[in-house]
């Protein structure tokens, strides 16, 4: 009997960025994520986030290291592109003179998907995430909550064995993170040969579903592991809540506090 | 991810800019109204010119039938030669070249799909300063149509070389089409759009030679304005080929050469 493959395996990758002196936006780092988990990257601005986010994306080329996602290297950029769902900057992302059904059609297609399996997958995520009152209208007119629903059902769309979400909840309010949350467990339910891979200020809204918690500070992943593993690792005190446990580990880690309440 | 998709992303990429355009109506009346305006404007400075020019000689129609013929094409080889850059300029300050760089299709299927509809119109557009000519007296009614779509596609690819190298640069630098301004600039002045080359001096004349446009409107006045058979114009399509056999490669390979700068930058979406 063989091993499944990791969702992702990181193994080795860094990155720098040119500059007198050069920016070492990642040392090298390792990890690997697992089919069915809801791993969260967490580290303040700078950590190095945005750039093993666009590394695993294949928008950006590594220094050093390899990773690949459910057994592909980076290097075979398309099959990787064709499994991952990404979602980087939900508020700019899409054509904003065009209505959300449009911008779905637009980038449906890019996967094979059109016609009736269009409509079929669409009708599902309308239904899923809501988006019934807002999917005719134009995105410049939505507001951020409703571009944060569209661009996870962008990111939906393909149903991809990998979600690489930089800060989704960056520009939603706690309900609505909250709300995000839970369609983001419901799809790892639904299909569990699927992974997470978020990255958040706000553990807030993260707390009851993160089940792994990786660490990057400086470039250098500090910690990777449960949040009440790391904790007892660390010797700090078990907190009551889960959102005590992770602000805990990240100022612990990190040296610097985070938005803990929301 | 199957080649097969790649008609149906041409297709909704070119579906998507129509849809766009369509929310912008008050500009197709003011670039038809801008075609009139020019159509007239040309009309009357013919007027000016009387008797024969060095240059005009060489095709039917005098002064207006020239300019005309420049005018009209000159917004459809623009399209080749700013478009790609456009697109990309375009993308990066809309925040969505990233999304679309994470399609699981090759990003230059995309640049290239964004100027389907851009070149639909401007042909659109070319016909409109036809027909306008032609009802001003320009004598197109023996033209060669074959002959010039000919001339025109060819022309469009060689251009197009060029209009991928200015993409590259945008890519790289970010700011500046500056291959699109020269050549624009240079075109406007060298290659016969508004007055025949043989005006210039002597040895500005031979400059004009290293531009794609100059055969190309020569072949296409000599198409439309002559109704010339293809033999006649076989020192234009040679050039033109020729042309394109050169330029094209040197852009597809500046662009990929940008495109993969930019990824190992990290800065694709930056402007």
């Amino acid at each position: 009997m063989t091993t499944p493959e990791p969702s992702i395996r990181v193994q080795g990758l860094a990155k720098s960025y040119p500059g007198n002196p050069p920016v070492h936006a990642l040392h090298p780092i390792h990890f690997q994520i697992h089919a069915g988990e809801m791993a969260v990257l967490l580290g303040p601005n700078g950590a190095g986030k945005t750039t093993l986010f666009k590394i695993l994306a294949t928008l950006l080329r590594p220094d050093g290291g390899e990773a690949w996602i459910t057994g592909l290297p980076l290097a075979k950029r398309r099959a990787v592109r064709a499994r991952i769902g990404v979602i980087t900057d939900p508020d700019r992302s899409f054509f904003w003179r065009l209505d959300g059904r449009d911008n779905l059609r637009f980038f449906a297609a890019g996967y094979g998907i059109r016609g009736r399996t269009f409509q079929q997958r669409l009708d599902e995520l309308v239904a899923a995430l809501g988006m019934g009152e807002f999917i005719s209208r134009r995105v410049g007119s939505l507001s951020n909550g409703q571009r944060g629903r569209l661009a996870l059902a962008r990111a939906l769309f393909h149903r991809p064995d990998v979600l690489l979400l930089d800060e989704p909840t960056r520009s939603l309010d706690p309900a609505a993170a909250g709300d995000f949350m839970h369609l983001l467990d419901t799809y790892l339910q639904e299909h569990p040969q699927a992974s997470v891979l978020l990255s958040t200020h706000r553990l807030g809204a993260i707390a009851a579903f993160a089940q792994r918690v990786l660490i990057l500070h400086q470039g250098r992943l500090l910690a990777d592991g449960t949040p009440e593993a790391l904790i007892a690792q660390a010797g700090l005190p078990q907190p009551e809540t889960r959102t005590a446990a992770l602000a805990r580990l990240y100022a612990h880690f990190t040296g610097t506090e985070t938005d803990y309440g929301r | 991810m199957d080649v097969r998709v790649w008609p149906t992303m041409l297709w909704e990429t070119f579906r998507r800019d129509v849809r766009i355009s369509l929310t912008y109506r008050l500009a197709f009346v003011l670039r038809f109204l801008s075609t009139l305006f020019q159509v007239a404007v040309f009309y009357f400075i013919s007027k000016l010119v009387t008797g024969p020019q060095p240059g005009l000689d060489h095709y039917e129609g005098g002064y207006f039938a020239y300019a005309l013929i420049g005018l009209a094409f000159m917004r459809l080889f623009n399209i080749s030669l700013s478009g790609y850059a456009g697109m990309l300029t375009e993308s990066q300050q809309m925040g969505t070249l990233e999304a679309q760089a994470l399609l699981p299709v090759p990003l230059p299927l995309l640049i290239f799909g964004a100027n389907l509809w851009p070149y639909l119109y401007a042909f659109g557009e070319t016909l409109l300063y036809l027909l306008l000519g032609l009802a001003l007296g320009a004598p197109l009614a023996g033209a060669n149509v074959p002959a010039a779509l000919v001339v025109a596609v060819l022309a469009s690819m060689a251009i197009s070389g060029l209009g991928l190298m200015g993409a590259a640069l945008i890519l790289v630098f970010k700011r500046g089409n500056a291959v699109s301004w020269a050549v624009e600039a240079a075109a406007a002045l060298l290659a016969g759009v508004y007055f025949p080359p043989q005006l210039l001096p002597q040895p500005v004349q031979k400059l004009s030679l290293l531009l794609p446009h100059t055969y190309a409107l020569a072949g296409l006045r000599g198409a439309l304005l002559n109704g010339d058979p293809f033999t006649k114009l076989l020192p234009s399509l040679l050039a033109l080929l020729a042309f394109t056999l050169l330029l094209m490669p040197l852009g597809v390979i500046a662009l990929a050469w940008a495109l993969k700068q930019a990824q190992s930058k990290g800065n694709l979406a930056q402007y």
